[in-house]
């Protein structure tokens, strides 16, 4: 069992920092199966709105509540991998 | 990255781009490079939405003398205050970057540097040529700064072997003062546009307007003329996105039909090329754009 954390990654505009924004919309909820590639959670920043999708096959373990602040590396989710 | 747009939540309605995050091995190649060379963009230093489209591709806009810029423009989030000296070492960089991504076209902008005696446009016009000797077959498109209207300056980078030079008027007559550093000036972008296109007519000329400031629709037309009266060939025609609540809100939402219609004025106003879309950014296809422009200009005999 291998639990990755889903992140806002920091190399999205990497060396502009400072950036903040909230969660939105949550899709998935704890126990609901996962695809890769599948949209976890919406973050509205400013300029846009960040689709959060998970990196592996799995199911989700924990996922960050709607209106939670986000920044560059904010983990918004623990996804627990398929088969690992 | 997918385009949708997205209407948030407690949002009263106003629109934003809704963006895949998805970091491609392609995005991260060019997030290294930039970083390893030590080359600010303009897609990380205004918050760009397409980022992830544009790196995911291969491609960049370079930002170069600093990612610190002397005006204060209140639509752009790019950093403003006191600039480190100039790199002197920075066009090599700029073209080894452009070598090592393989670019046969490469878009490349800077900050303003009032605090020089020729605001940088020599150190432009030097990474310019050091593109153009490390990568002799590249097409350069440079996104200038004002140069505070000087001739010479203007001058100094359109002669320096670039093919297309873009100036950006950013917003309406009315709205200039409010909308940009009060050292910028809407004559003033439109002489620099004037300049580069009379010391080099063989070059392809590009300007931007930003919409939903609070421009009317007769604005923006009498824009567009403004800038055919100078020769301008593409027209870029955006929307206004604010990066943080630290810039000027946005007071309308274009439709994609608005942009259309826009579009359409703007042919009949007999430019080249127009490339209007909410995500549009001067720099944004403008491989494409080049090329669709070079093509009606031959095929109706003006220009280069």
């Amino acid at each position: 069992m291998r639990l990755v954390e889903v992140k806002v990654p920091e190399e999205l505009w990497p060396r502009r920092g400072g950036w903040k924004g909230k969660v939105v919309n949550v899709l998935k909820k704890p126990g609901e199966k996962v695809a890769r590639g599948e949209v976890l959670a919406e973050v509205e920043i400013e300029k846009a709105i960040l689709e959060i999708e998970s990196p592996v096959d799995g199911v989700v373990r924990k996922v960050a509540e709607p209106g939670s602040p986000v920044e560059p590396g904010s983990v918004i989710a623990l996804v627990e991998e398929a088969g690992a | 990255m997918s385009r949708v747009w997205a209407v948030p939540p407690g949002s009263g309605g106003s629109v934003k781009p809704r963006l895949r995050v998805r970091l491609t091995k392609g995005y991260l190649r060019v997030a290294r490079l930039v970083r390893d060379l030590g080359i600010a963009t303009v897609c990380e230093g205004a918050l760009c939405p397409n980022i992830g489209e544009c790196w995911g591709s291969g491609t960049a806009t370079f930002m170069i003398m600093g990612d610190t810029c002397t005006r204060g423009c209140r639509f752009c989030y790019v950093k403003k205050g006191k600039p480190e000296p100039l790199d002197p070492g920075e066009p090599y960089k700029v073209a080894l970057a452009v070598k090592m991504l393989g670019l046969d076209y490469v878009t490349i902008t800077s900050v303003d540097r009032d605090d020089l005696p020729d605001g940088g446009a020599s150190h432009f016009a030097a990474t310019v040529k050091a593109i153009k000797k490390v990568n002799p077959r590249v097409v350069v498109e440079a996104l200038i700064p004002d140069f505070q209207g000087v001739r010479e300056h203007v001058e100094l980078v359109a002669l320096s072997g670039l093919e297309v030079l873009a100036h950006n008027i950013e917003t309406v007559r009315r709205l200039t003062p409010r909308v940009r550093d009060r050292r910028a000036g809407y004559e003033q972008s439109l002489r620099v546009l004037e300049y580069a296109k009379e010391a080099n007519p063989k070059l392809v000329t590009k300007s931007s307007i930003l919409l939903g400031l609070g421009e009317e629709r007769e604005e923006v037309v009498e824009a567009m003329r403004d800038l055919r009266s100078v020769g301008v060939d593409i027209l870029v025609l955006s929307q206004y996105l604010r990066p943080s609540p630290k810039q000027l809100p946005v007071a309308k939402v274009y439709s994609m039909r608005e942009f259309r219609e826009l579009e359409e004025i703007g042919y009949k106003l007999g430019f080249a090329y127009v490339v209007a879309h909410p995500l549009a950014r001067t720099s944004y296809k403008a491989r494409e754009a080049y090329h669709a422009a070079l093509k009606r200009m031959r095929g109706i005999g003006r220009g280069g």
